[in-house]
């Protein structure tokens, strides 16, 4: 009796055994079935996908076909979305000549175009991560007279001293220690202060939390048009961002880990801006560090931020 | 046309150059009117030093570099045509120009030279690649024209719909982003 049980009880293993020998055969058998049951599956696996400090390498890859998937449907092109890490041995830093910059605000908008950021429309913002404040005159910097709106139709207008202020990459980071869930944090090689979208709860204690209001909501679904809508993309970087999550600047992160330049450095037309890796003494960043007197924005926070300011003129 | 439209972008710009590295640089040259490129075909031993008003040849250069008070021959070399006059009177190429404006600008040189003073092009990580002096700076006139300032951001867009739309943001304070 007791071996009758045994044995049924191996049976009835032995047969689970074959059925999902069977099914997981059946599901090779047909690939296009599976993949298009993989597809329809995205948006579950998106909502349950675990935070991206914590994925393995082949969950990343995953994940970034997930969303290449999503996005190239969307917004019926080739998006490529890639999860690259931060190249060894590099540190980013920002150099900005504040005597030499002439206030166009042409990085303000290659930053738009090339991060993917909501354009205005009747039910989204218009968000953009630089700020470029004017201030008048010849006075000492202070950043509360400083004005964000200035209506300058034809730049520079001098006297007067125009501000670029994005991210400051801060090597502590007041935004990344409010974030209840940690979805922003500081990656430990180059130093970008990164945001997880799909991890963000939109609870914005990191824009209360950062000195340099370069925090951007979306209060509403962003708008992007197709035609405008970047390709390139990196997941912590320009991916396209929804509705309720945090967005900043990351240095263009999905270029400056292909080793070309950030766009707002591409786009000025003066050259004030210089990017590089501050570990590098053959860097053009380090040798502005050795030849000029370099500030920080609000030093005194402790915050160390990575982004530096001079005057080549004065 | 590609390098005439980056061309005519830079020259309304600011400066261009290289690095103390032993890295190689590469540097890009200011596009040259065809016409003018050999100067040896006219200014070959026949060339006229005495300082004047140009009246039948180059008369279209505006030399407004120093409030007019350098003269042709301080960049120009009058032994040979095709080439410019460095800091210590050798002749040197359009390539480095900048030995030549270091004449004056000795500390913006020096910034060139350490590749400060300079738009980098390609990337961080890529071949350095540079303008010289007068791939951005109008030698004959230095002074940059202003140039138009990009559209002034939006106040509060997209919070509710169509509520600031015909609200002047003119006399407003900077205060609330």
């Amino acid at each position: 009796m007791q071996d009758t049980k045994q044995s049924g009880c191996m049976s009835r293993r032995k047969a689970l055994k074959v059925l999902g020998t069977a099914g997981a055969v059946g599901a090779l058998a047909q690939p296009a079935m599976a993949a298009e049951q993989v597809k329809a599956m995205d948006p579950v696996a998106e909502f349950f996908q675990s935070h991206f400090r914590d994925m393995t390498t082949e969950e990343k890859l995953e994940t970034v076909a997930r969303f290449e998937r999503k996005y190239s449907k969307k917004f019926e092109k080739d998006v490529k979305v890639s999860a690259k890490d931060a190249i060894p041995g590099v540190k980013f830093v920002y150099m900005l000549d504040i005597g030499r910059c002439i206030g166009c605000k042409k990085c303000v908008y290659g930053c738009v175009e090339e991060n993917n950021q909501s354009r205005p429309s009747d039910n989204s913002s218009q968000i953009q991560y630089i700020r470029v404040v004017k201030q008048e005159g010849d006075e000492p910097l202070d950043l509360d007279k400083a004005d964000h709106y200035y209506e300058d139709d034809m730049v520079p207008q001098r006297p007067g001293t125009y501000i670029p202020i994005q991210c400051q990459q801060c090597d502590h980071p007041p935004c990344a220690q409010a974030c209840p869930v940690q979805a922003t944090w500081k990656d430990k090689g180059d130093g970008v202060v990164q945001i997880d979208y799909n991890w963000c709860i939109g609870c914005r204690f990191c824009m209360a939390a950062c000195p340099y209001q370069a925090r951007r909501f979306n209060w509403g679904e962003p708008h992007l048009p197709a035609d405008d809508m970047n390709p390139d993309t990196h997941y912590l970087g320009n991916r396209p961002r929804m509705k309720g999550v945090v967005e900043k600047c990351h240095f263009c992160m999905q270029r400056t880990r292909e080793g070309l330049y950030p766009a707002c450095h591409e786009v000025c037309p003066t050259g004030v801006r210089k990017f590089g890796n501050i570990l590098d003494p053959n860097s053009e960043v380090r040798q502005v560090m050795d030849r000029y007197k370099v500030f920080r924005l609000k030093e005194d926070l402790g915050t160390e931020p990575s982004f530096f300011y001079y005057s080549s003129t004065k | 046309m590609v390098r005439t439209s980056v061309m005519f972008l830079l020259v309304l710009l600011f400066a261009v150059a290289p690095m103390a590295s032993a890295e190689e640089i590469t540097y890009r040259d200011r596009e040259i009117d065809p016409l003018t490129e050999e100067c040896l075909d006219c200014h070959d031993g026949m060339t006229n030093t005495e300082r004047r008003t140009l009246e039948d040849m180059h008369d279209e250069k505006v030399l407004k570099h120093g409030d007019g008070r350098i003269w042709c021959h301080d960049c120009h070399n009058a032994d040979n045509g095709n080439m410019l006059l460095s800091t210590d009177e050798r002749p040197v190429t359009w390539e480095k120009s900048d030995e030549l404006c270091g004449k004056c600008h000795a500390r913006i040189q020096e910034d060139f030279v350490l590749g400060i003073h300079t738009k980098w092009l390609g990337g961080w990580d890529k071949p350095k690649v540079s303008y010289q002096c007068v791939g951005c700076h109008n030698p004959h006139d230095p002074k940059f024209a202003q140039i138009k300032a990009e559209p002034v951001p939006l106040k509060n867009s997209g919070l509710r719909p169509n509520r600031f739309k015909k609200k002047e943001h003119k006399g407003e304070s900077n205060a609330g982003h």
